[in-house]
């Protein structure tokens, strides 16, 4: 851990300024333009956070992260205000409108995540109004009205941050899962029989005071925002009533508009296959084979030749434990003690002596994933689900394999399977049809995508409170995301699951992965940390932690970590393997990191695979 | 039409280092894209990727091969796309980058200018 604090403090901090700036570009305008609009720093992760708590322990950050889930409404009221304001200030009005907002929408659930705010006045911008009433054409004149009332100096937001959180972050939640991805932002919401009953006093309070504030203007006087303010205020919490109020303000609304946007966001998916079919008209190539699986069913073609690659599981070729008498239960020991590499000679030999034991194939997989070694954990874990076909942490895992190896279909497949098993979730597959045979093979099978999207959204909605987070069916959705590439939505879905499971070294490891593949290196950084704070043998962390620090163009440190990961596989062995299992990808990655160094007497240690040279070198004890 | 000034050039045989330390880096992409690199407007120099048979190549493609995806883009954004500096949805969402044919096969690409992470 003391060896990361200089990565923090100086080096990786020293980041070129122009990668810095174009970082910016890369995320919505609206948060840099903005000063205070969402607060990185009270986002979940930076360098002052961490670095100044090299002491601050897991507690403390786990508090820091356990605090956003009082408040996981999707209505955050100064994040909607501000957007008013930034409508009215007109800047970057255009691209706004322009952008699609169907997908902003599903941008929105997270709480506290960076791009939270930025989108809610995207939405706003279109949207069909029950919260704030004025019809569309108006809403200019608006924000500055709402802006004097709430905040009682026309200050910034640093103001309005500390006079509004409390109310936001008090118990006013919205009834139905707005948390995560509900299909309604606003917190009027439609499902009516999730109502809490009641509200209690402190919410009575609030709504008391919003009324108070509204009356001083006469502006808002019909709204349906200021009736159901006078409503809350008036203490009257009742099912009944907020329901009749809810459902005959907003049912039609929120049916139409939920399918609308539902609608829009999948059209804006298969709207691309409009453009230009050209690999449509273009089966010739695909027929020039023989065998007698059909050309339309090529892709199922293309899963069983992957399939032949993980077939069978290789096992090392000399392992100090194939005598132990409970290597299994040793394994779990030594994955308890973060000793990564000696767990998976452990499960290995722990499968020899039992070929059905699902449990050690299962474990084998998922140490060997975390061993940064894709290839044997997805031989592993196809074991374990052909013993076991109903092993959901089997078919979770598979998919971030499936999905690291860029292998999407197969990665869809398990993530099918993973809400198929699931008792939790498996009615919401009985409702659909059966799914027609894929015409054209494609890379990303986009129906089932969009199917499999569509299902787990329902999924999400199904919560019953916004404090109830199913970690797992966050990490599917990260997934399922991460899968076409929209890494900005895959890590809001990693962050979200952290927030349930801030001690899961894998899971901090995926955020860092996700936020690294959209290019947020300097985020990515902060996550790793925490992967490798709470597993120190994380090897795929470190080598991920290496990846990133080559994106920042910081090569020595990457070359260090890649060492260091290196080291712990090959120290794993012990004294007597001579066939040590090191990672590929991990030679792979230093090689390039190497070759920006400028030093061509390493290449060819790097060759040869001289690690105990190249540790020697870069002084890695 | 000079080609050595493409910065392009550069990009792409940094890319064909890499694809030849990872043989199946190129198949990954799986699709046949081909990009235009324009400079001043006019397009200077094609390169075909051709995921399927796991090869890159100036030109467009060859004989036998059908581009699926066609991107056109100014050779300095390129570079920003080919560094990791940008990513391909903030310069579409810019309009600096244009893009035929099916766009989500056009995901897999950032594998090619840089290193995934994993999950």
């Amino acid at each position: 851990m003391a060896a990361l604090k200089p990565l923090l403090d100086a080096e990786c901090g020293t980041t070129n300024p122009l990668i810095k700036l174009s970082q910016f570009y890369t995320r919505d305008n609206t948060l840099v333009t903005q000063d205070g609009l969402i607060k990185p720093a009270t986002n979940n992760f930076t360098s002052a956070n961490l670095t100044g708590g090299s002491n601050a322990t897991i507690d403390e950050l786990v508090n820091e992260y356990h605090r956003p889930i009082a408040a996981p409404n999707t209505f955050h009221l100064e994040g909607l205000l501000t957007g008013l304001r930034l409508a009215d200030d007109a800047l970057d009005n255009t691209n706004k409108h322009e952008y699609e907002w169907t997908t902003q929408f599903l941008d929105s659930f997270t709480n506290d995540f960076s791009s939270h705010a930025t989108n809610v006045p995207k939405i706003n911008n279109n949207f069909p109004s029950s919260v704030i009433h004025p019809p569309p054409n108006q809403h200019m004149q608006v924000p500055p009205q709402i802006m004097n009332d709430f905040h009682l100096q026309q200050q910034q937001q640093s103001q309005q941050h500390s006079q509004w959180m409390p109310w936001n972050e008090q118990t006013y939640i919205p009834p139905s899962a707005s948390f995560p991805l509900n299909s309604n932002p606003i917190f009027l919401d439609q499902q009516p029989s999730t109502i809490d009953a009641g509200f209690d006093n402190d919410t009575v309070k609030a709504a008391q005071n919003i009324l108070s504030l509204l009356q001083e203007t006469q502006f808002a006087a019909d709204t349906e925002f200021k009736s159901f303010v006078e409503h809350v205020a008036g203490g009257n919490g009742e099912k009944s009533t907020v329901d009749a109020k809810k459902q005959e303000a907003t049912r039609d609304a929120k049916d139409a508009t939920v399918d609308k946007w539902i609608n829009e966001f999948s059209n804006e998916l298969s709207n691309e296959n409009q453009w230009q079919p050209d690999w449509t008209a273009d089966p010739v190539s695909l027929s020039s084979l023989d065998d007698p699986i059909p050309r339309s069913q090529s892709w199922l073609r293309h899963l069983m030749d992957n399939g032949d690659n993980y077939s069978e599981y290789k096992f090392a070729q000399t392992n100090p434990f194939l005598d132990h008498s409970n290597p299994f239960e040793e394994g779990l020991k030594r994955l308890q003690a973060h000793d990564i590499v000696n767990a998976v000679l452990l499960f290995e030999a722990a499968v020899q002596k039992q070929a059905d034991h699902v449990d050690a194939w299962l474990y084998l997989g998922i140490t060997q994933s975390e061993n940064e070694q894709d290839g044997p954990a997805i031989c592993a874990l196809k074991k374990c689900v052909e013993l076991d076909p109903k092993n959901l942490q089997a078919y979770l895992t598979l998919a971030s394999c499936y999905a690291n190896e860029l292998l999407t279909n197969e990665a869809l497949d398990s993530l099918r399977k993973w809400l198929e098993n699931n008792d939790k979730y498996s009615h919401l597959l009985s409702n659909r049809r059966p799914q027609a045979a894929v015409e054209e093979p494609r890379l990303l099978d986009e129906l089932a995508f969009e199917e499999l999207q569509e299902l787990f959204l329902q999924a999400v909605s199904l919560s019953n409170s916004p404090s109830d987070i199913d970690s797992d069916l966050q990490v599917c959705l990260g997934v399922l995301f991460h899968l076409p590439g929209d890494y900005d939505k895959a890590a809001e879905c990693f962050n979200t699951a952290v927030l349930a499971k801030p001690n899961d070294a894998l899971l901090w490891n995926k955020l860092g992965a996700a936020l690294a593949n959209g290019g947020q290196s300097e985020k990515a950084v902060d996550a790793y940390y925490h992967a490798l704070t709470l597993s120190p043998g994380f090897v795929r962390a470190r080598y991920n932690l290496g990846i990133s620090c080559f994106n920042l163009s910081a090569y020595k440190q990457a070359v260090e970590h890649f060492l260091t990961a290196l080291k712990q596989q090959s120290d794993g062995i012990g004294p007597q393997g001579t066939h040590v299992q090191m990672s590929e990808n991990i030679w792979r990655t230093l090689a390039i990191a190497i070759g920006h160094l400028q030093r061509p007497d390493l290449e060819q240690s790097v060759a040869n695979k001289d690690l105990s040279k190249l540790l020697h070198e870069f002084q890695i004890e | 039409m000079p080609q050595e000034d493409l910065k392009a050039q550069v990009a792409f045989a940094e890319i064909n280092k890499r694809a030849q330390a990872q043989p199946t880096l190129v198949k990954k992409v799986g699709a046949v894209i081909v990009f235009d690199i324009t400079k001043g407007g006019n397009v200077q120099q094609s390169w075909t990727v051709d995921g399927k048979q796991g090869t890159i190549y100036e030109g467009k493609p060859k004989e036998g091969a059908t581009a699926q995806v066609t991107i056109t883009v100014d050779d300095d954004d390129f570079i920003q796309l080919a560094t990791g500096q940008a990513n391909a949805p903030a310069l579409f969402a810019k309009g600096k980058l244009k893009v035929k044919g099916n766009v989500m096969l056009a995901q897999k690409l950032s594998t090619l200018f840089k290193e995934q992470s994993k999950l």
